[in-house]
């Protein structure tokens, strides 16, 4: 179902229900992966996304459609990420100047829902030797297929700082896994 | 034939025979319409093929650095086609079924009745207000007065010495100027009182 007519459904009191589980079934495993390519752990992305969908929830009739719906609700699950990297670091007495989260890595090994191969495995850990805001950039570009456009809307990022920040992720990406062979 | 030998054989003015100035080239029907309208929707695409694009002068540039981006990022693909991620069995449908606990299976508030509030309503608050403030300013006036009028009676209790030591301990200006205002003009002169040794020890003491 096209946003438009979500927003029309979920106007109406008497069809918000119905509105809101349309965009649960369209989004729900969009924002899932998103969140969790990005905080790892399964437990953790699964919380996230059950406050993130409430923050929809509540705030969805303040929506003002001067952006697209996807790219709002990718911006809240963004927000909610960052914010939750960063307490987890304050929890860790870990510096938020650390741009990124090598200490995600130690969950990747022990956790049980991650099935990857050898290759997988290095290339989890490659992503996180990058800046947070550029593993974002990488994920959203490489795994979800966003446009640079989109991505901009998101993250309030410019077209080009975005490019020069993906070019630079898989560059660092590619010396990290040939290093690393 | 004679004749016809002469005649062919005379030539004109330019030197040659008549029959040589005949053209012997046949062309296509309405050729000459065809051929303008040709030239004209030729010379108008020559037109739009030079002027209307443009591109900025770091292009080529960039769409080299995208290209090898786009050529690494395919390589990538494709020796780890897949992240690595997992999640539990029938995972999706619980999230759902969570979210709507917490969002849509909510109870909700609903008031019973609509109340329309009228513009008697905010006059009748408004008045309320206004009294409510003036009574309160009135009282706080009075009770400030009355605060005062306490506290210039106590300080009179208060012995000097007592006086004189808070004023060391606390020396803010504030309270200085305010004593100052309170002395009567016969103790302006009191620095005949005060021996410089005196005076000295209370600046260092108060700065």
């Amino acid at each position: 179902m096209e946003d438009a007519l979500i927003l029309e459904k979920f106007a109406d009191s008497r069809t918000r229900d119905e509105a809101f589980g349309i965009l649960l079934e369209k989004y729900q495993q969009k924002i899932y992966w998103h969140v969790r390519r990005f905080v790892l752990d399964h437990d953790d992305a699964n919380d996230l996304v059950q406050d993130i969908f409430i923050k929809v929830w509540k705030n969805l009739d303040k929506f003002r459609a001067d952006a697209q719906l996807y790219t709002w609700i990718y911006r809240i699950a963004t927000n909610e990420c960052i914010t939750f990297l960063n307490r987890k670091k304050q929890n860790l007495s870990i510096s938020l100047d650390d741009e990124n989260s090598g200490f995600l890595a130690e969950s990747l090994t022990e956790s049980a829902y991650f099935n990857g191969d050898q290759a997988q495995l290095k290339l989890q850990q490659a992503l996180l030797t990058l800046p947070d805001k550029q593993r974002l950039v990488f994920n959203m570009k490489y795994f979800d297929d966003l446009k640079y456009d989109e991505i901009s809307s998101i993250l309030g990022t410019s077209v080009g700082a975005l490019k020069a920040s993906y070019h630079l992720a898989v560059k660092k990406i590619e010396r990290f896994l040939s290093d690393t062979d | 034939m004679k004749n016809l030998d002469e005649n062919e054989n005379r030539k004109n003015e330019d030197g040659l025979t008549p029959n040589l100035q005949a053209n012997p080239f046949s062309i296509p029907k309405d050729y000459f319409q065809t051929l303008k309208k040709e030239i004209l929707f030729n010379t108008q695409l020559t037109k739009l093929s030079e002027s209307t694009f443009s591109t900025s002068s770091d292009y080529q540039a960039q769409l080299t650095n995208d290209i090898l981006a786009k050529v690494s990022e395919e390589k990538l693909k494709s020796s780890v086609p897949e992240d690595g991620f997992a999640v539990p069995d029938g995972y999706f449908e619980k999230l759902q079924n969570e979210i709507f606990k917490q969002t849509v299976n909510q109870p909700r508030i609903v008031p019973l009745k609509k109340t329309k509030t009228s513009w008697i309503f905010y006059t009748a608050a408004a008045c309320l207000a206004l009294a409510v403030s003036l009574f309160a300013f009135f009282s706080l006036n009075t009770s400030t007065n009355n605060t005062v009028a306490n506290e210039h009676m106590n300080i009179d209790i208060l012995p000097t010495e007592e006086i004189i030591n808070y004023l060391a301990f606390y020396s803010e200006t504030g309270d200085l100027i305010t004593l100052s205002d309170q002395l009567s003009e016969n103790s302006v002169n009191f620095t005949d009182s005060f021996s410089s040794d005196e005076i000295e020890a209370y600046l260092e003491n108060s700065i």
